[in-house]
């Protein structure tokens, strides 16, 4: 359906327009389903005549015939609307929601709701689940996420809020892939977690453990391989007060043989991680981001004779592909020759 | 991200286009909106890639990010399956043999003709589709089967360099009939913003 775009400017004040009741339609699910878990804009051929709101299991849809009208009346309407002045709030916030809704990318709508919640005149909660919707369509959507860390430093915090900003990071991560700012985010939340409750050990250990579950099934995923070098920096920072728990670092780490100080926990975890990404070079081909970690993991450590033997064993044709006359060994053979010139200036 | 998508079986007799007998589909990193019509030009791109593939040889083909393995055997029993650029190619195919060997032992090749219940019973696919995400469940089958020659394996980087001369990809979207109005709307869609979304 094509409207004029003056006539949008026409119709902000008649409630019973097509497109208010479309936006109606569309709060009355949010409000009647706190728990929604996606959004999406669904295809179909023709405009039915019935509302073009989709509510199945917990997913919101939209049709996608109705989709360009209700943007720009909601569009146009939110910025005409001042957020200061208190008559038109409950309008800008009905606008709003369904722009950004449809089009994410807009950060000064983000900005007017932000106005809104930090003017009491709207409870953050409806934002959590906004950005969340958007979030399942737009997985990389860096507004919504960044609208997500101004509310949970605003709003007092669900004592889950950890737990839920994690899990919604797992999904994101896996909805698509290389997502830098699902990975970024959860560093934040992570951080700020630290920094509200002090360190807390589990919480390292159950990231680490989630890290290892992750990388080992997204090789060439730099993002969640940074991740992990992230814990491990952390790690080594808070080396002083993992010494005052040994007998729980112990545990956690399910070191069994008795290691009496932290730095050397920290050095058998580089270790393990090196022999790990050894396994994990030999076995797969070409995957630069393992190259890169495994370059983070000798700065960390120290680097010793073992290296040259690792190097041997890349190149020992027996042991591995490597050189079997196929392109992706090329490649392979070429990140190797990289990592032995690195390694050479390195020990320089 | 090292993931697989779908396996399906098909059988191609003489004459006649390709009859899908039994897929398997693991669709948790689609929208919940998008997942039939994912499903569905999985299914749609295994037929057209089968019908192009000559009996007794095997096919890699990228599209976009995913990267779709075709094993045909002589006999006209094809597995096609669905994984991301990264899941090697040599597990892929190695899995292909697998999956047809264990169906063909099971089914007997009278029933191969078309979708039935003996198809529908044999329940194979979603096992294998499931514990081979991880490709190291398939490696000790790898060092087994050495008799895959993987250079025999030709690879292609667009469906298109498949299709014959003048054939064209939009053209089979817009005429099968095994997509629903919404599925070709979503192609179209898909295919205009160049959205993560575009499959097929």
């Amino acid at each position: 359906m094509q409207r004029d775009p003056s006539d949008y400017k026409k119709m902000a004040h008649d409630p019973y327009c097509l497109e208010e009741r479309i936006i109606s339609d569309l709060q009355a699910v949010m409000k009647k389903d706190p728990n929604l878990e996606e959004f999406d804009v669904v295809p179909v051929t023709e405009a039915k005549n019935r509302s073009p709101i989709i509510h199945i299991s917990h997913n919101l849809g939209i049709e996608v015939w109705c989709v360009k009208t209700v943007f720009m009346y909601c569009y146009e309407n939110s910025f005409k609307l001042d957020p200061m002045w208190k008559k038109e709030y409950l309008r800008l916030e009905r606008y709003t929601r369904v722009a950004l809704l449809l089009n994410p990318n807009i950060a000064t709508l983000w900005n007017t709701r932000k106005r809104l919640i930090a003017n009491h005149l709207l409870d953050g909660d409806c934002d959590f689940l906004i950005s969340k919707l958007v979030l399942s369509q737009k997985p990389k959507c860096v507004e919504a996420l960044s609208h997500r860390r101004w509310l949970l430093q605003q709003v007092s915090l669900d004592p889950q809020w950890v737990e839920t900003e994690l899990s919604l990071c797992d999904r994101l991560s896996s909805r698509m892939k290389c997502n830098y700012h699902a990975w970024s985010h959860r560093q934040w939340v992570y951080s700020q977690s630290l920094k509200l409750q002090g360190f807390n050990l589990n919480l390292w250990a159950s990231e680490f453990e989630i890290s290892d579950v992750w990388t080992k099934f997204h090789l060439s995923d730099h993002s969640g391989w940074h991740y992990r070098k992230f814990l491990l920096d952390h790690f080594r920072q808070n080396l002083g007060k993992i010494e005052q728990n040994m007998d729980i670092a112990r545990k956690v780490l399910g070191d069994s043989t008795g290691t009496a100080t932290s730095s050397q926990l920290y050095m058998n975890l580089l270790n393990e991680e090196l022999q790990k990404n050894q396994d994990l070079i030999l076995s797969f081909n070409a995957h630069e981001t393992l190259w890169y970690y495994r370059r983070f993991l000798l700065q960390a450590g120290t680097i010793d004779h073992s290296e040259s033997l690792f190097i041997e064993k890349c190149c020992n044709p027996a042991k591995s592909n490597c050189n079997s006359a196929n392109n992706v060994d090329a490649i392979q053979m070429r990140y190797l020759e990289h990592h032995r010139r690195w390694l050479s200036d390195f020990c320089l | 991200m090292v993931k697989l998508y779908s396996l399906a079986i098909l059988h191609r007799s003489e004459q006649g286009s390709p009859q899908l007998l039994r897929a398997a589909y693991d669709l948790s990193s689609f929208g919940f909106f998008q997942r039939s019509s994912v499903q569905e030009f999985m299914a749609f791109t295994a037929k057209i890639l089968t019908e192009r593939t000559s009996a007794a040889s095997r096919q890699s083909v990228k599209q976009g990010e995913y990267m779709c393995h075709i094993y045909v055997r002589a006999d006209g029993l094809c597995c096609v399956l669905t994984a991301d650029h990264e899941y090697p190619q040599r597990v892929a195919h190695t899995l292909l043999t697998k999956v047809l060997d264990d169906f063909a032992a099971r089914v007997e090749s009278s029933l191969w003709i078309e979708a039935n219940a003996a198809c529908a019973a044999y329940s194979g696919l979603e096992a294998s589709l499931a514990k081979y995400q991880n490709p190291r469940e398939a490696d000790a089958l790898t060092k087994v089967q050495d008799e895959l020659d993987e250079t025999k394996i030709i690879l292609h980087n667009t469906i298109e360099a498949v299709l014959q001369r003048g054939e064209k990809l939009d053209d089979l979207v817009s005429k099968s009939q095994g997509l629903s109005d919404a599925s070709k709307m979503f192609y179209k869609t898909a295919r205009k913003t160049n959205s993560c979304c575009n499959f097929g």
